[in-house]
């Protein structure tokens, strides 16, 4: 490897943010341009695969061109390109996936495939450069809910992951229900401020002491029953403490598996990545409990929390150093997990 | 002219690279659903095999469908990016038009048309004209078989239509029950062949027919499901 910087220009097409940005030797963020299709999806209440895929394909080109200009790149300088392989919508996956292999080989350059929910993991460490290892980190999104622990940077451990619902997928799911709309994580933290979280008493986490594992499913249900319940008896509806009892579960489940973690391995930092991460009243909550023990909790800017094509470029460098590089052939994997 | 022809639309994957005069290389595979696995390994393969480099491309031409909505955003994505990338001109051309230009017998209209399902298909019609680009009549549709047969009676019911593309199977008994003369084209004619699709790219990016890459987007001709049913549930539509 010869000490020259190392520019890549990465993808990001797994669900509905249109995403391309380029990297300078991995945490240095030249530009990451984000295109967000949620005002498209709001109406439906969750993002639709086949138009999230048609807008990815008008985004592409368009964002390209912005994520160079912004950059001050051009195509001949770039070193490697990138793109998330998996989780996510297939058809948002084959934009993104093809347009990277077809710069991999009309600028014959390599090609490196990254996987999304390590993209949400080092989003932390462009954040937080000086983060020390080993690291406690929980990712939390519409797709997944997972506890990793990382002796470095350079791999990890899953030590838990949910066995039914993501925890964004709870949110998004409740949010509709209680037709308070789309993105769910929002709308119920918005929901929630005004609201008494300890009003119902809601199902918490796995009891199992020695599991990882999460699950939401069945706060999702009681959460549902409850409202059925309510509109049996023609009660009126405390939306406000709904939002906040059913968000203070959520909380509580993940906080308590977090701490059960730390407690077991001698870590020095806890990260928190993931869209849910960027709920408030959950960063304040779980922040205050790791302070009890000295441990400062990390998590990125807002602007990283939800997806981006940077977190992307700073995984594929990684890869990049130690020549991970993906062939053209190289599907995307919808299911792919960490 | 060296130019570039992508083709993803159907389960066939087509590529070619071809000058004004000459076909140089193409590639017709079918493949079902691995079209975002192949396509870009056999545009390798086709340019190391004819020692050519992407560098020496002078335009781009991509079929933009009707097609399969997947195949349709992988070789358009391919197309634009490369377009993009290499700062070279980019033309997209109907499917079916495609199709048509593969007829090279005298008749007096070419229908081609694509499987929609639902006893469905996708269609348009050209008169065929002797030279490379079928001149249009009707523009591309989508159309339940019944219509078309009921379309093609008012149409002309005294010529005879050649009928080339993957819909010919589902649509030949709804025609023949009309009485409608028609000729079905073999095996050779249900997919698109990239070497039309490129010489017809050449004919257009010769005329400057040039499509702008960031605005370039597929025909689909049919809405997303999910807007379908929103707009019968809130719309009445
Ligand atoms: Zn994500």
């Amino acid at each position: 490897m010869t000490n020259q910087d190392i520019y890549i220009l990465s993808f990001e097409t797994s669900c509905d943010e249109t995403s391309v940005a380029i990297t300078k030797n991995g945490l240095d963020i030249l530009s990451n341009v984000v295109a967000s299709q949620v005002d498209l999806h709001s109406k439906f209440g969750g993002v639709v695969p086949e138009i999230a895929s048609r807008k990815h394909l008008e985004l592409i080109t368009p964002v390209i061109e912005e994520a160079l200009n912004k950059a001050g790149i051009t195509f001949q300088e770039l070193d490697g390109v990138a793109a998330t392989y998996g989780p996510g919508l297939v058809g948002g996956l084959h934009v993104g996936l093809t347009a990277a292999k077809t710069l991999s080989l009309f600028l014959d350059i390599p090609l490196i495939a990254v996987n999304h929910i390590a993209g949400h993991i080092y989003a932390n460490f462009i954040a937080n450069p000086d983060l020390l290892t080993p690291i406690i980190c929980l990712t939390i999104s519409g797709g997944h809910t997972d506890l990793l622990y990382f002796e470095d940077l350079k791999g990890y451990d899953i030590l838990g992951r949910t066995r039914d619902d993501a925890a964004g997928e709870a949110f998004d799911k409740i949010a509709r229900f209680l037709g308070l709309g789309y993105p769910g994580g929002p709308a119920i933290e918005k929901a929630a401020i005004e609201g008494n979280p300890e009003a119902i008493d809601f199902p918490r986490a796995i009891s199992d002491e020695n599991s990882f594992d999460f699950s939401f499913s069945g706060l999702k249900t009681a959460v549902m029953n409850y409202v059925n319940n309510s509109q049996q008896r023609g009660e009126e509806l405390d939306i406000p403490d709904i939002a906040a009892s059913f968000q203070q579960a959520v909380i509580d489940s993940l906080r308590a598996k977090l701490l059960l973690a730390v407690e077991t391995y001698r870590v020095k930092s806890v990260v928190l990545s993931g869209g849910v991460a960027a709920n408030q009243h959950l960063r304040q909550e779980l922040a205050k409990e790791l302070s009890k023990k000295g441990l400062k909790l990390f998590f990125p800017p807002m602007e990283l929390c939800t997806d981006n094509a940077a977190m992307i470029g700073a995984v594929a460098y990684y890869q990049f150093l130690r020549e991970d590089f993906a062939p053209l052939s190289i599907s995307a994997i919808p299911s792919l997990k960490l | 002219m060296l130019v570039l022809g992508i083709d993803t639309s159907t389960s066939n994957c087509g590529i070619s690279l071809a000058t004004e005069t000459k076909i140089i290389g193409e590639l017709n595979f079918s493949l079902k659903r691995q079209h975002s696995e192949k396509l870009l390994p056999l545009i390798r393969q086709m340019f190391v095999e004819l020692a050519y480099k992407p560098e020496d491309l002078t335009g781009i031409a991509v079929t933009t469908g009707p097609g399969s909505f997947t195949g349709l955003r992988i070789g358009l994505t391919a197309a634009k990016v490369a377009a993009l990338a290499l700062a070279i001109p980019l033309v997209g051309i109907s499917t079916l038009k495609v199709l048509a230009a593969n007829v090279n017998q005298k008749a007096d209209y070419i229908l081609p048309m694509l499987d929609a399902r639902n006893e469905r298909v996708y269609t348009a019609l050209y008169k065929s004209n002797n030279i490379i680009v079928p001149e249009s009549i009707w523009d591309s549709q989508a159309i339940s078989c019944q219509a078309l047969a009921n379309k093609l009676v008012e149409f002309d019911e005294n010529v005879t239509y050649i009928i080339v593309g993957n819909g010919v199977n589902i649509a030949a008994d709804y025609l023949e029950k009309k009485n409608i003369k028609f000729l079905k084209s073999g095996p050779a004619f249900l997919d698109p062949k990239s070497s039309c699709l490129a010489m017809l790219g050449i004919h257009y990016l010769q005329k400057g027919e040039i499509d702008d890459i960031h605005q370039l987007k597929p025909d689909y001709l049919k809405q997303p499901q999910a807007e379908i049913n929103w707009l019968k549930k809130y719309e009445g539509k």
